[in-house]
């Protein structure tokens, strides 16, 4: 291995830097019109009346089109088919659209759009997704309003609480998270006169954007191509929204035969756009007094808003790390995936895991100071390893660093339970784990193909169906490619991902582009080297098995050459040095009822300790000192595994301290600006010691496996603990703001 | 969406305030507040005071004049400031970003009037008036009545923030700045306290400036706090009537509101907090 495992630079580093990366927003096309949608004001009504005579007149309008001009079907397909691309006769959240105007100007197109007449009969909406369950009268989606119901149920729980020494029983809640990329959600759609056309922005998953405009245009694929621009951030934010943004271009740019440009302003784009499901958990739990996590009772109810999206994997993620990553022989989780009328939730690093490992993480921290035992040793006893069985009765064969994360986090913070500390002064853990890729949840879709192409100088351009969306993915797979043609790295490069490239490889979330399309270039770089070694053989005059491909210099039977030459020679000779590769995941199962099923092909593990100190007047929480560490299996580019665990755990930070999304009383989202949804700043990041940890994963290339959104996902709880540890105050409810903290201080 | 009617950036004050008599002209100077403000309001006409020599900081006597389109990190680092202003410079150091210091300017967010202001409280404790001028001349007003209530000033569409004058703070005073907030950079104050004391050397009360931001709707100095302590022994009693005495001020003005059961608490921590800092005691005597 020659690049694989360093810290080199990130592909695009230099450019983003520099400004010079070409963005959405950057593209301009002759003729192109720009597109403002119009929405409905008002959580749930009838459709009565649409006037659009004024706004037609303004000048510099093309057009206004509703459902009516869908050529195709008006739907905008996502996991199951409830959601329309425009709203025909009912609307179901504020937001909801209705129609696009299309201007020579964005200014003239949004101005006409928010003057667009719509009168709407408003019908009573439903807002609170624990009044939406099973609601008696109103139906948003069949007759419970419940897109999906998982059930986890292992041992007898009853029987196993009767057995406990100490059982601690609460209810968590945690709000809406915005995912605050700094690009906001931009599209273009070129229509060309031969019947094709072409969708090129900021997205995660191109092939789900072509799966959109196939069915509101009803044209066949290959006439359909998705070019993925480059992309500010997503975070699961670009996963399904910007496939309702390509319609909404892609629908004006088929009918008036011109290239359409949309970008969402920030509010709009807070307004309307995808986050983090809320999120209401009953949890009760018991443990035996010599440490044995014995029993766990959950329900856990998440806020979909008003269509299904991407809520019901959601929930199966959420459900399957409903306990952590411990052992317990005795467990009974409901969850459930609600309906109301607000904006639909969907993906969000960490998806639908977050909120229950907090909760998971409080339990933890209380049972062993109910025991009287310290939190790290009880974890101990609980933990996974290899060998054990987790609670969807997976047995783990192989790549459990869960204890060595936590060992490390111990060892270099220095801290140990019970050491002396300053007054105000506290320290919380969380142990937690990610299942790797899409798992049992997506499994149609766990294939990806990938394109390598050796050019007669040495070039090496390769092309793949995942994308780079600021996590370091062109680098890590340049780096394997790299070393998998022995080749060195500035020789190689990565095509803007094209859904004309390569085959439908599913989408880029779940932490799964080093493994997926990694595994998928191995396959395409082990056909084309195999033909660099015949050749290289005959040159050498030896056997294949005899040769050494390192960066760029062949060896073998004691002689040197370079692999340029031998490339050269391949051309000479017309032998073809491209290849297609493919790569499937191992197999994974799963039963909806008993949610039992081997969830996920391998599991990342994390532990993280925090370091707070409160202000008992003020009740603010001062964070000092993060210690993170990550099994990662192999980290390809150790520094870029380090900035997604820095990266992360801001964001985590944010969610536990500061970010504070709700909903006023019309259903709408009351802060969908910057200055009133706080996110923390460059200067809000605390210290942050990033270790990790590397047992690897088999079936991952060079042993890595994803991790992305891991570091995220355990740093509330461990906040929450650190808050309890400094000034013994319980927080359940996210985010951990001055006033909860006081108030707590205060009802001591 | 944000538009423009017109845009003129004039060289002299003559040419500037001509413009300002025709009553069309919105003032921009950093942009800071004024940019985020248009995507809410329809176009208008814009006139840019950055060519006219409002950025200077100059002493006089017992005055210390600072121009309206000084920004927040010139008035942050300026050493005359640092010396004779020394809360204000601290306070200037609090706003917004790195960047919003780089661009706004302590005209506008005096003009913005906003009750959480951070350069007021700094400025109320200086005995700042704000210095107008138009076609009709000049006129100074205390900033004690320039701002008259949240997001309102004296000001017509004719004026112009020309400067504010300070008179300089006593050499031998203690000085403590508090700002709360949700983080620590692009932070809206939730709650300022500038306190100014000076003591004798029987730790006798001999002046005493206090103002508050986001307490009252306005930016205020607490007379009642000051009369209170000058003239008296520092003690720990003292500084908690005195803390208690503002937040009993603080419901009398603006009555109990949601926010108020954490305010009035943190309120008196923070204000104690404040008076111990300016009085430079680490152990005030019961």
């Amino acid at each position: 291995m020659s690049v694989v495992g360093k810290r080199v630079a990130r592909a695009e580093g230099s450019e983003r830097v520099k400004g010079a990366g070409l963005f959405a927003d950057d593209y301009k096309y002759f003729g192109m019109l720009h597109a403002a949608v119009v929405r409905s004001p008002l959580a749930r009504g009838e459709i009565r009346k649409i006037d659009f005579k004024t706004i037609a007149k303004i000048p510099g309008v093309a057009g206004i089109l509703t459902y009516k001009d869908i050529p195709g079907r008006n739907c905008v397909p996502i996991v199951i088919d409830d959601q329309s691309f425009l709203a025909e006769r009912y609307v179901n959240y504020i937001g909801e659209p209705i129609a696009i105007v299309v201007a020579e100007n964005r200014q003239t197109a949004r101005l006409a759009a928010a003057q667009a007449k719509i009168s709407i009969e408003e019908l009573p909406p439903l807002l609170n997704p624990l009044e939406a369950l099973n609601h008696p009268k109103i139906h948003l989606f069949g007759n419970d309003n419940i897109y999906k119901h998982i059930h986890i149920h292992r041992g007898d729980v009853k029987k196993a609480f009767a057995d406990c020494d100490v059982i601690i029983e609460n209810e968590y809640h945690t709000p809406y998270q915005e995912h605050a990329y700094i690009e906001p959600q931009s599209m273009i759609a070129i229509p060309f006169p031969d019947g094709s056309i072409e969708i090129r922005g900021s997205m995660q998953c191109p092939f789900y954007v072509r799966k959109a405009i196939t069915t509101i245009l009803g044209l066949p694929e290959n006439k359909v191509r998705v070019i993925q621009c480059a992309t500010g951030g997503g975070f699961g934010g670009k996963e399904d929204v910007p496939s309702l943004l390509a319609c909404q271009v892609a629908l004006p740019a088929w009918i008036f035969k011109r290239p359409v440009k949309l970008i969402y302003d920030r509010t709009e784009d807070m307004m309307v756009t995808s986050k983090r499901h809320p999120a209401y958990i009953k949890y009760k739990s018991g443990a035996t007094k010599d440490g044995i996590l014995r029993a766990v009772e959950a329900e856990y109810i998440i806020d979909g808003g008003a269509y299904s999206t991407l809520s019901a994997v959601v929930l199966f993620r959420g459900s399957v790390h409903a306990i952590g990553p411990y052992k317990c022989e005795n467990v009974d989780v409901h969850s459930y995936a609600v309906a109301t009328n607000k904006v639909p939730t969907g993906a969000f690093r960490g998806f639908g895991s977050p909120q229950i490992l907090f909760a998971v993480e409080s339990q933890m921290d209380q049972l062993a100071e109910k025991i009287g035992m310290d939190p790290v040793m009880f974890r101990k006893k609980n933990i996974l390893r290899v060998g054990d069985t987790t609670v969807t009765g997976q047995k783990l064969e192989y790549s459990v660093g869960l204890e060595e994360t936590l060992d490390k986090v111990i060892e270099k913070s220095g801290w140990t339970p019970g050491k002396s500390k300053e007054d105000g002064v506290g320290y919380g853990i969380s142990t937690i784990y990610y299942g790797v890729g899409l798992g049992a949840g997506g499994k149609s879709m766990a294939r990806t193909g990938a394109r390598v192409l050796v050019h007669a100088d040495g070039s090496v351009l390769f092309s793949v169906g995942t994308t780079e969306i600021g996590q370091g993915m062109t680098t890590v797979l340049s780096q394997i490619v790299a070393d998998e043609l022995g080749a060195p790295l500035d020789w190689i490069s990565m095509m803007p991902t094209d859904t004309s490239r390569v085959p439908d490889s599913g989408p880029t979330v779940a932490s799964r582009s080093t493994t997926m399309s990694g595994n998928a270039l191995k396959d395409a770089c082990i056909k084309i080297k195999s033909v660099l070694l015949e050749e290289a053989a005959s040159m050498l005059d030896c056997s294949t098995g005899d040769i050494i491909f390192d960066e760029g210099i062949v060896t073998g039977g004691g002689k040197t050459i370079k692999l340029l030459d031998v490339i050269k020679s391949c051309f000479a000779k017309r032998l073809p040095l491209s290849a297609e590769g493919w790569y499937i995941t191992p197999s994974t199962s799963w039963d909806d009822n008993t949610g039992q099923g081997d969830a996920y092909v391998v599991y990342a593990w994390a532990s993280n300790l925090a370091k707070v100190k409160v202000d008992k007047e003020t009740g603010e929480v001062n964070l000092l000192k993060i210690w993170a560490a990550h099994d990662v299996g192999k980290a390809i580019n150790p520094a870029l595994a380090e900035g997604q665990i820095e990266g992360g755990t801001l964001q985590g930070v944010g969610y536990a301290l500061m970010e504070d999304m709700t909903t006023n009383a019309d259903g709408a989202i009351r802060n969908p600006e910057f200055s009133t949804y706080i996110i923390p700043t460059a200067s809000d990041q605390p210290e942050i010691v990033p270790i990790i940890v590397e047992h690897p994963f088999p079936g991952g290339p060079f042993g890595a496996k994803g991790f992305g959104e891991q570091p995220l996902m355990g740093v509330a709880p461990a906040i929450a603990n650190a808050v309890y540890d400094a000034v013994k105050v319980r927080i359940k409810d996210l985010p951990i703001t001055p006033e909860k903290v006081w108030q707590g201080l205060k009802n001591k | 969406m944000i538009s423009v009617e017109s845009y003129k950036r004039p060289e002299t004050i003559a040419e500037a305030l001509k413009l300002l008599k025709t009553g069309k002209f919105g003032i921009i100077a950093g942009g800071t507040d004024v940019i985020p403000q248009m995507r809410h309001t329809p176009a208008r006409s814009l006139l840019d005071i950055g060519k006219l020599g409002l950025d200077f900081v100059r002493e006089n006597d017992n005055t210390v004049e600072i121009g309206a389109a000084a920004t927040h990190s010139q008035i942050q680092n300026n050493p005359l400031i640092q010396r004779f202003l020394p809360l204000l410079s601290t306070a200037c150091g609090l706003v917004g970003s790195w960047q919003i210091r780089n661009r706004g300017t302590i005209g506008g967010n005096i003009v913005n009037a906003s009750p959480c202001a951070d350069s007021a409280p700094a400025l109320l404790i200086y005995d700042t008036k704000v210095v107008l001028l138009s076609s009709q001349g000049r006129r100074s007003v205390n900033l004690s009545e320039f701002i008259k209530k949240p997001y309102l000033t004296v000001l017509t569409a004719k004026d112009l923030v020309h400067s504010f004058v300070c008179q300089k703070g006593d050499d031998s005073a203690g000085n403590s700045f508090i700002k709360l907030g949700r983080r620590q950079a692009v932070n809206i104050s939730r709650m300022t306290i500038a306190v100014s004391l000076v003591r004798d050397d029987s730790n006798k009360i001999t002046m005493a400036k206090i103002a508050v931001g986001s307490v009252f709707p306005t930016p205020t100095r607490i007379s009642e706090l000051e009369n209170k302590l000058i003239g008296q022994i520092v003690s720990k009693e003292l500084f908690d009537e005195t803390a208690d005495l503002a937040a009993d001020l603080m419901i009398k003005a603006s009555g109990v509101r949601w926010s108020t059961p954490y305010k009035k608490p943190v309120l008196i921590g923070l204000m104690r907090r404040a008076l111990v800092g300016a009085s430079g005691i680490k152990e005030i005597p019961a």
